[in-house]
Order: structure tokens, then C-alpha cells, then sequence
């Protein structure tokens, strides 16, 4: 143990300690020989890793390669200790071409499951845990396709191999990481160019690597693999090659799967061509169909079958658009010519392989005029034996002993007539009773015309007694008139001859079938007794032919209630526990169709009588009842071929596998296979809205009363001496009160309808319980206008109390209004004091301000008049003092003038000018003041 | 000398091995391998008895051995032994039995035993000179035998 810690710290260190403490936590067995085998790997892992010659290296590779390849335990303790190593060696050791190839198969046989009895079944796989940890690093898958372009065989041989196995362990992961790496895609799809062996290995990893991969699907249809698949397919040998073929088939089917843009490159590219190619098979080659033959044209098939039903999800608007390119174009390949050779006309084929082909032409046709006329006038078979494919279809369908090829059949059928009025009108111009056919043995039937082969498979009980042939005519008439009122009255006018055709009476083929009906019923009850477990599908297949007939057409329902045999049967059937739950469900749709179109008018025969008779024999809530079940018995075969689906859709790529898968669908449970398919979404949700109609018209029938003619009362008859006018006051008075009545039963009538439509639903025991006696009826009316009167009461109450309500309202009305009033008094109150109030503040403030300014100015007045003044003297002083001085210089001055001999008053003349200025300055002075 | 080597399911002609190495020196060698399976194709249409057969292709010889419903074939030149060639596949034979007869019937993808090709490899340099020591002593024998 200790060497052992020592090797995992310098191997795996803590990551590794981690995951073997979890792995052994997994492991059970022999203790003794699980720590050999450990001891036996961590020796190779050590020679790998630490040694220094190489033989001995490669020696020690392959010895861990056989262990690991043989024991579990092995392979466990490998993924604990050994990625590391061998993963060094992947990128250190490429030169040494041998133990990289040593390598890689040990990685292989560590991720390839060891099968074993020994063991629990939940342990857990060491393949799956190696896969988990060696895809959780995205270099790790960068390695290996680095790997793919060494020039090693082996190398690359394994490293395909190693991918393949992890995507089988680890799908999303891988995928993810493939996306992440640069051209990993196109490394990958460049294998396919490698010779043969790559290539098959590469062929395989490409169908894991694209399932369910929108984007990796778009890369590799840009890296050309619709042309690489057609090669090979080519190359191979098309249906007659072998598991190679039915890879690729694989791959192409799941790159069209809901795959509209695919789907449309497929067909502007390669064309539909090769496809046709490997559909065609050699006229009269009876023990040409190996098993993988067969695997290969399944696969073909399957192929046409996702290009019929287009590329997108349901909703999507182009899906409709895709799926109607790609029935143009495959039929203007002829494909309807393969497909009835490998579905009709090659009853030496395998019957999955008729019944696919036979699928395949019912989607070419679905609401394609073109092909549904191409259908129509087709004739298969070889001279002189030649007849239409309508009729040698119908023939499989009343011939076959597998319940799954008459499914297929009746579903050509189906597509044909949904939304073709023309083709329901051509089949069923057809169907009148042969001359020959009193005298006619069953099987010759070639040179008879469609409509009256099916006339006779309808009542051919009168000849052995077995009801599948009846059975099967029944759902493909079922078919031909379906949502079509002209084939619905066309049928119904055919008479046939009574079992007694002594008396010369006739009778109409709808009453015929009503008696087919009751044998079915009977030998069902005596198969019940036998304990059969498988219920029986051919009462509950006549009973829609019932459905699908009276729908929309009143003459249809009229014909049925001609005689009352017939309704009363009905409504055992719907209400008796000796037939399954889906027998009574539809027989309780059959009774609601004819109450919601019975346009008859007859006592006994109209809607009201049905419905009574309903009433009175089943009871109402238990009526509704039979819906319940028989939505959940339909939500329950729903579910059933939800799980089909997902099986066919992971389709095999193996033969075991094929066989695997096989298996399983017959272990499907206890529900019949031919109801599942035949009683698809459509028509369940069809039967959905029937039901919610035929509800809500009976509840509205148990809402009227019956316009019969009432019996005239002796009252009504004027009596001896009464005069006019006493009369009619009397019938005045009593007319009155039968309306009173009448409203009374009306409103009654209501709201028993209602609560019998609500109950009607529930799931509680009360529900089972049988209609009313009539003492109990006594009492419940009682009770009623015990109820009613209290509810008088009540009302008169609760009026009362509406009125004191009101007028508390009002009394409320009124004290809020003069509540209202006396705030708004209030507020005009206060509004008007504060006016006061701010008017009285405005006079105290004029009176203060009033005699402090008046001062003030007188004031400022006196004090500038005083500064004028002040003003106005020094100026003039200074006046004087310059004029003083002026004087003097002139008085000196004309001394000495007339002292030298001047004429001073000449001078003087001069100066006298300049003196009138000063006048002027005074002048401006006194303005200023 | 041996040229093309391939083992076969005789029950629905699936390959289980082909020579890695074989064309390197052959020209047109997806025609005569295409030959071959088409043989096996053929064979598989029929009875599947241990048997022993030659056919000529052109220049060529094709050999095989049927036994334990699979076949075991060869292409060699027409100058090529015969006795030797069938030697060969014996020796394939005797080994392929060995190493992978409980799965031969389980096999459900062609070439699932590719890894055999190793021992055709070494096989095939034995038989690769018709003048070597043992192969002269393997045709000694045959004359004594006569």
C-alpha cells in the first residue's frame, strides 16, 4: 500500500488520489484480486513511464494492453492511475510509432465495456467513468486529432476508434469539444477519403458525431458529406452492400431529420436519384432479401419517410412548403413505382419492409394532387394479371394475417381520401353489390371492381363468421366517406339483400353494418370469457366507421333510428361492463352524434327522445362518464407511441440491435397495436370537440321542454249559462298560471342540466350510482320547494337589506355634503380674517411710515438749501478777491502808462470788453441755483 | 510472390481482414481487391464446404481455402507455386483460428479483426523468395511425396 501511495503521488497526485477514493468506492469483488491486478498496472505504468529502454517499454505497453483489455478491475484501476502516463506518451513519444500504437489501443480497451455476469447490474462501468475523465480536458481531443494525420495505419485506426468509443459514452461533451477545435470537423471528414478500414471507422464516428448536432450537421453538409455518402453507397453496392451502406444511410437520415435546409440541399445537389437507386430491387427476385438487405432498404425508406414529412417542427411555416418539393420531386422519380413493388407487389419481402413502403406511399400522396391522380390510375401486377394498386392494396388489407401490415395498408387509404373529395367520390362510386356475388368465392375477387369487393369484406359474416374482414372494410370505408356529406348519402342509399331473400325485403348497408356490429359484440363477450387478454379492435373500428358517418349527415342518423332495435343496442353497448372501456366510449359518441344531428321531427325518432332515452337507461352523469374514460385511455396509447417513436428514431446500427428493437415493440403492453396506430392524434382530438359539443347540446335539450300538443283540459271548455266576458276572465286567469308553470319547469329543467354536466366529470363515487327511483324524485321536490321558498325569503331579505343600504348610502351622501358645506364655510371664514388681518397691518404700517419721511425731507430740504448757499459765497469771494487784484495791477499799470505819454482810456476801451465775461459766469450761477 | 491477402465471412461475404501493405507494388489494385470481394459475394451465394480452389484474374492467380465457414484467399503471380501459395494460407489459417475463432461468428463490422494484418506481414516475408532454404524443402517434400 505504501509503494502504491508513492506511485499515485507521482502519477496522478491529488486528482487522481480523489477519483480512487471514489472509484473504490464503486468496486465490489475478490479484494485479493483486484490489488494483483493494481500491483500488475502500476508495474507497466512504472516500466512505461521511468524506464529507459525502449523494447522493454513497448513490452510493458503491450502486457498493460492485454490486461486492460480483459479484466474490469483492470480497466478501473488504469483510468485511476494510468492517463497521465500514456497520455505523455501520446505527446512526447510520437517518433516511436509502436508504443504510441500501444497506447492508443490500451485507451480503446479501456473505454470498450467488458461484459460480465459476475456483479450487480448498477455498478457502475469502468468504460463509462475512463470516458468521463478522459474527455473532460478539450486538449486531450485536440491530441487525438492531432493524431489523425500521422502516417501510421494503426495510429490512425485507433484514434478513431478511441473517438467513437467516447462518443458513445459521452455524446455532448465530445460534440462540444469537436466544435471548440479548429478543422476538427474537416479533419474528421477527411477519413472518409482514407482507404477502406479508415474509411468504415470514420463512417461510424460521423453517425454518433451528428446526432442531434444542428451545427456539426451544417459543417459537415458544407464539407461535401452528401457526395462522400452517395459514393460509398455506390461503391458498396447500394441495398445489396453491407453494414457500411446502413451507416451511411444513418448518417444522411440524420442530417435530414427535421431538417428543412438540409433536406432542400440534398435534393439541389445530389438530386433524389441515388436514393431511388437503392430502392430498386429486381422484379421476381423471391430469396434476394438478406437480413442486412433488408436493414439497408429500411434505412432508404426511412429516408424518403423524413423527406415526406418535411424539415421543420410542427407550426413551422415552411415545413408544409418543403414537404410538397420533396413529393414533387420524388415523384418525378418514379419512386411510386419502387415503392409498390417492394410494398404490394413483393410479398416475398420481409413484412417490415412492406409495410414501410407501404407508409412511405401513403405520405407521397397526402394532399398532393398530383400524385393522389398518379395513385389512382396505377395498375401493378404483370400481364395478364394486372390490376389497379387501390385494388391490390385493399386486397392486402383483406388478405394479410399481420395486424401491422393491415395498419400500414389502411393508412395508403387514409392519406388518399383526407382532403380528396374527388378520389372519395371515385372509390365510392364504386361500391354496389356484384351480380356474381351470391355465387362468389372469397378469394377470387381480381376481376371485381373496388366498391364491391368492399361491399362483400362489409357483410361477409354471412358467409363464415369472422369479423376481421368486416372489420378492416369498415375502416377504409370509414375513410372514403369522411368529411364528405355527398359520399355519405351516396353509401347510404345501398340496399342489400336480407339473410332471408325469400321474403324480398332489403335493407340499408348501415343497418347491415349495426348487425355486424352485434356478432363482433357477441364473439367478443365469448373471447372475454376465454380469458383472452389481448382486447379485440374490431368493435371499436366499426364503431368509428358509426362516428365518422353520422357526423354532419342527418340522414345518417335517421337511418339508423329507423328502428329502434338498433338504439337500444347502442346504448347496451355504451353502458354494459362486458366491453372494455373504449367499446363503451365510442358507442357513447355514437349516441351523442345522434341527438347533435338529428334533424328528425318524428315521435320517438328525434333529439329530445334520444336523449331521454339516454337519460332514463344510462343516466346522465354516467354517460359523461364514458368520455372520461375514454380520454384517458387515448391519453394512455399516446403516450405508447411517443415511446415508439423514440425507438425508431435511435435506429439500430447494427443487426443485433435491429432484432433488439424489434423485440421491444412487441413487448409493447396490453393495449392492442392496431388501435394505437389507427386511432391517431387526429382523430382523438376529433372526438375531443365531438364530445364538448354533444355535451353542451344535450345540456341544452334537458333546458327546453318538449313542444308537444298538450291535451285541452276540461277548463278550457265554456260551461252551461257562463257568459263571454266570466269565460274569458277564466281563461285569462288560467292561461297565467300555466306560464307561471312552465317558467318554473324551464328554469328547473336549467339548472338540473347544468348540475348533471358539471357532475358528469367528477370522479366520485356518487357518480357511479344509478338513476333515481321515484319515491327518492318525490323528496328531492320536496326538498326543492322547501329550498325555493327559502330562497324567496332570502331574496325578499336580501332586497330589504339593499334598500337600507341605500339609503344609508344616502343619509351618508347627505352628512358628507354638509360636512363638505361647513369646511368650505369654514375656509371662506378664515380666508376672510386673515384679510382683515392683513389689512389692518397695512394701516399700522402707513401710519408709522407716514410721519417719519415728512421730517426728512424738510430736513434734507433746509440742509441743501444751506450748502447752496454755503457754496454760492465762497465762489463769489473768490470773485472779489481775483476783481481786487485785477484793479490793482490796472491802477499801477496806467501810472506808468501815462507817466511815459500812453493814451490810457484807448487801452482801457479793450479791457472793458474782457470784463463782460464775468457777468456771464454769474448768470450761470444763479441758474444753477 | 504473394500480392494481395484478404480473410473473409463465407456465411454473408464480410470482410474480417485485408493486407495493410497489399498494392504497394500492385498496379490496379482496387480493381483486383474489388475482384475479390466479388468472389466472396459469389461464394457466399453457395455451398459453404471446406474447400480448396484457384482462379485465374488476368495475370494473376486468386487462391483460397474455405474451412470453418471462412475463406481464406491470395492473388499471386501465375509463376508463383501453388503449393506454396496454399501453404501460406494455412499458415493464415492455423493462426487466424488461434487468436480469433470463438469470435468470428459474432463479428458485426467488416475488417473487425484488421489487427491480424500483422501476422500476414511477418507470413508473407517467409513465403516472400521461392529459392529460400525452407521453401526449396517445402517443395522437396511435395515431389518425395509424389
Amino acid at each position: 500500500m505504501d509503494s502504491r501511495s508513492i506511485n499515485l503521488r507521482g502519477f496522478a497526485g491529488n486528482a487522481g488520489k480523489n477519483i480512487m477514493q471514489g472509484i473504490g468506492g464503486f468496486v465490489f469483488g475478490n479484494e485479493r484480486s483486484e490489488s494483483k491486478e493494481d500491483s500488475y498496472v502500476e508495474r507497466f505504468l512504472d516500466r512505461i513511464s521511468n524506464g529507459t529502454i525502449s523494447d522493454d517499454r513497448r513490452s510493458a505497453m503491450t502486457e498493460l494492453q492485454s490486461l486492460v483489455a480483459e479484466s474490469r478491475s483492470a480497466q478501473m484501476s488504469f483510468g485511476a492511475m494510468g492517463f497521465p502516463v500514456l497520455l505523455n506518451v501520446l505527446k512526447e513519444d510520437r517518433e516511436d510509432v509502436e508504443l504510441v500504437r500501444g497506447a492508443l489501443e490500451t485507451f480503446v480497451s479501456a473505454l470498450t465495456p467488458i461484459e460480465t455476469s459476475q456483479g450487480p447490474k448498477t455498478e457502475v462501468q469502468p468504460a463509462s467513468v475512463n470516458s468521463d475523465l478522459l474527455s473532460r480536458e478539450t486538449e486531450n481531443i485536440s491530441l487525438l486529432l492531432s493524431l489523425l494525420s500521422e502516417e501510421d495505419f494503426y495510429v490512425r485506426y485507433y484514434t478513431i476508434q478511441l473517438l467513437t468509443a467516447l462518443l458513445t459514452n459521452s455524446l455532448k461533451r465530445l460534440q462540444e469539444a469537436i466544435l471548440l477545435i479548429p478543422r476538427g470537423i474537416t479533419v474528421l471528414m477527411d477519413m472518409l477519403m482514407d482507404r477502406e478500414v479508415i474509411r468504415n471507422e470514420a463512417l461510424l464516428l460521423l453517425t454518433y458525431l451528428t446526432r442531434d448536432a444542428e451545427e456539426i450537421q451544417k459543417i459537415v453538409v458544407f464539407e461535401g458529406v452528401f457526395e462522400k455518402i452517395f459514393s460509398i453507397i455506390r461503391e458498396e453496392g447500394y441495398s445489396d452492400g453491407g453494414v457500411v451502406v446502413q451507416d451511411c444511410l444513418e448518417l444522411l437520415n440524420n442530417l435530414i431529420r427535421q431538417n428543412a435546409s438540409n433536406q432542400m440541399l440534398l435534393k439541389e445537389t445530389i438530386g433524389f436519384d441515388p436514393l431511388i437507386a437503392i430502392l430498386k430491387i429486381r422484379r421476381g427476385s423471391a430469396f434476394n432479401f438478406t437480413q442486412q438487405k433488408t436493414v439497408n432498404l429500411l434505412g432508404a425508406l426511412d429516408t424518403v419517410e423524413l423527406l415526406l414529412m418535411g424539415g421543420g417542427s410542427s407550426g413551422e411555416p415552411g415545413k408544409d412548403a418543403n414537404k410538397t418539393t420533396n413529393q414533387t420531386a420524388l415523384a418525378q422519380k418514379n419512386i411510386l413505382d419502387h415503392l409498390l413493388l417492394l410494398g404490394v407487389e413483393s410479398q416475398w419481402a420481409p413484412v417490415a419492409l412492406r409495410c414501410m413502403a407501404l407508409r412511405c406511399i401513403g405520405n407521397l400522396v397526402l394532399r398532393n394532387p398530383q400524385n393522389l391522380d398518379s395513385l389512382a390510375s396505377k395498375q401493378v401486377g404483370e400481364d395478364p394479371h394486372v390490376q389497379p394498386a387501390l385494388s391490390a392494396i385493399f386486397s392486402i388489407i383483406l388478405r394479410t394475417s399481420l395486424a401491422q401490415e393491415f395498419v400500414a395498408a389502411d393508412y395508403v387509404f387514409k392519406c388518399f381520401c383526407e382532403k380528396n373529395p374527388g378520389g372519395q367520390a371515385l372509390l365510392a362510386s364504386t361500391i354496389a353489390p356484384h351480380p356474381n356475388q351470391a355465387h362468389a368465392t372469397f378469394g377470387a375477387t381480381t376481376d371485381m371492381p373496388f366498391g364491391s369487393i368492399l361491399l362483400q369484406a362489409l357483410v361477409s359474416s354471412d358467409d363464415n363468421g369472422d369479423m376481421e374482414a368486416c372489420c378492416r372494410a369498415s375502416s377504409v370505408l370509414s375513410h372514403i366517406i369522411k368529411d364528405n356529406l355527398q359520399c355519405k348519402d351516396r353509401v347510404l342509399q345501398i340496399q342489400l339483400e336480407t339473410p332471408a331473400p325469400s321474403l324480398g325485403r332489403t335493407e340499408p348497408l348501415l343497418h347491415r353494418i349495426v348487425t355486424c356490429l352485434s356478432i363482433a359484440a357477441s364473439a367478443e363477450g365469448e373471447n372475454g370469457q376465454s380469458g383472452q387478454p389481448e382486447e379485440s379492435y374490431i368493435q371499436p373500428v366499426i364503431l368509428r366507421l358509426l362516428i365518422v358517418w353520422l357526423v354532419d349527415c342527418a340522414n345518417a342518423v335517421d337511418c339508423l333510428l329507423e328502428s329502434a332495435v338498433h338504439l337500444n343496442y347502442i346504448i347496451e353497448l355504451a353502458s354494459s361492463k362486458r366491453y372494455s372501456a373504449c367499446v363503451r366510449g365510442l358507442a357513447a359518441v355514437v349516441l351523442g352524434a345522434c341527438v347533435l344531428y338529428n334533424a328528425s321531427r318524428e315521435k320517438g325518432r328525434d333529439a329530445f327522445a334520444v336523449a331521454d332515452a339516454i337519460s332514463q337507461k344510462i343516466g346522465l352523469s354516467t354517460y359523461f362518464l364514458r368520455f372520461d374514460e375514454l380520454r384517458k385511455r387515448f391519453a394512455h396509447s399516446s403516450s405508447g407511441q411517443q415511446n415508439r417513436k423514440q425507438l425508431s428514431r435511435s435506429s439500430a446500427n447494427s443487426m443485433s440491435d435491429f432484432q433488439e428493437i424489434e423485440e421491444e415493440e412487441i413487448n409493447k403492453g396490453d393495449q392492442h397495436p392496431v388501435l394505437s396506430e389507427i386511432f391517431d392524434s387526429h382523430f382523438v382530438s376529433f372526438l375531443s370537440k365531438l364530445e364538448t359539443d354533444i355535451r353542451d347540446n344535450i345540456m341544452d335539450i334537458f333546458s327546453r321542454t318538449k313542444t308537444a300538443t298538450a291535451i285541452i283540459p276540461a277548463e278550457l271548455e265554456q260551461k252551461n249559462g257562463e257568459v263571454d266576458g266570466e269565460y274569458i276572465k277564466r281563461l285569462k286567469s288560467f292561461v297565467e298560471k300555466q306560464c307561471n308553470e312552465m317558467q318554473d319547469l324551464l328554469g328547473r329543467n336549467a339548472m338540473l342540466a347544468e348540475e348533471l354536466v358539471r357532475t358528469g366529470g367528477g370522479n366520485s363515487a356518487d357518480s357511479l350510482q344509478k338513476p333515481s327511483s321515484g319515491r327518492e324524485r318525490v323528496q328531492i321536490e320536496s326538498l326543492r320547494q322547501e329550498l325555493e321558498g327559502a330562497t324567496r325569503r332570502i331574496e325578499a331579505l336580501r332586497a330589504e337589506h339593499t334598500q337600507i343600504e341605500a339609503e344609508a348610502s344616502n343619509q351618508r351622501n347627505l352628512a358628507a355634503k354638509l360636512e363638505s358645506d361647513l369646511k368650505s364655510l369654514s375656509d371662506a371664514y378664515n380666508s376672510l380674517e386673515q384679510a382683515n388681518f392683513r389689512l389692518d397691518s397695512e394701516v399700522k404700517a402707513l401710519r408709522q411710515g407716514g410721519s417719519a419721511p415728512y421730517p426728512d425731507v424738510e430736513a434734507i430740504k433746509a440742509e441743501a438749501k444751506e450748502e447752496a448757499e454755503k457754496e454760492s459765497e465762497a465762489e463769489l469771494n473768490d470773485l472779489l478777491v481775483c476783481l481786487g487784484q485785477e484793479q490793482s495791477k490796472v491802477e499801477k499799470l496806467s501810472t506808468r502808462l501815462a507817466e511815459l505819454g500812453e493814451d490810457v482810456d484807448t487801452l482801457l476801451q479793450g479791457i472793458g470788453d474782457d470784463t463782460a465775461l464775468p457777468d456771464d459766469d454769474d448768470d450761470e450761477d444763479e441758474d444753477d441755483e | 510472390m504473394v500480392k494481395l491477402t484478404m480473410i473473409a465471412r463465407v456465411t454473408d461475404d464480410l470482410p474480417l481482414v485485408e493486407g495493410l501493405d497489399d498494392g504497394r507494388d500492385l498496379k490496379d489494385a482496387d480493381f483486383y481487391k474489388q475482384q475479390a470481394k466479388l468472389l466472396f459475394k459469389n461464394l457466399s451465394k453457395g455451398q459453404h464446404e471446406a474447400s480448396r480452389m484457384s482462379i485465374e484474374t488476368g495475370p494473376y492467380l486468386f487462391h483460397y481455402i474455405i474451412e470453418g465457414r471462412v475463406c481464406y484467399l491470395t492473388m499471386c503471380d501465375c509463376s508463383y507455386p501453388k503449393k506454396l501459395a496454399f501453404q501460406y494460407l494455412e499458415d493464415l489459417k492455423n493462426e487466424f483460428e488461434r487468436v480469433n475463432g470463438n469470435q468470428i461468428e459474432t463479428a458485426a463490422r467488416p475488417y473487425a479483426f484488421i489487427k491480424f494484418d500483422t501476422f500476414i506481414q511477418k507470413t508473407k516475408k517467409l513465403y516472400l523468395d521461392t529459392r529460400t532454404q525452407r521453401n526449396l524443402a517445402k517443395l522437396n517434400d511435395e515431389l518425395y511425396e509424389r
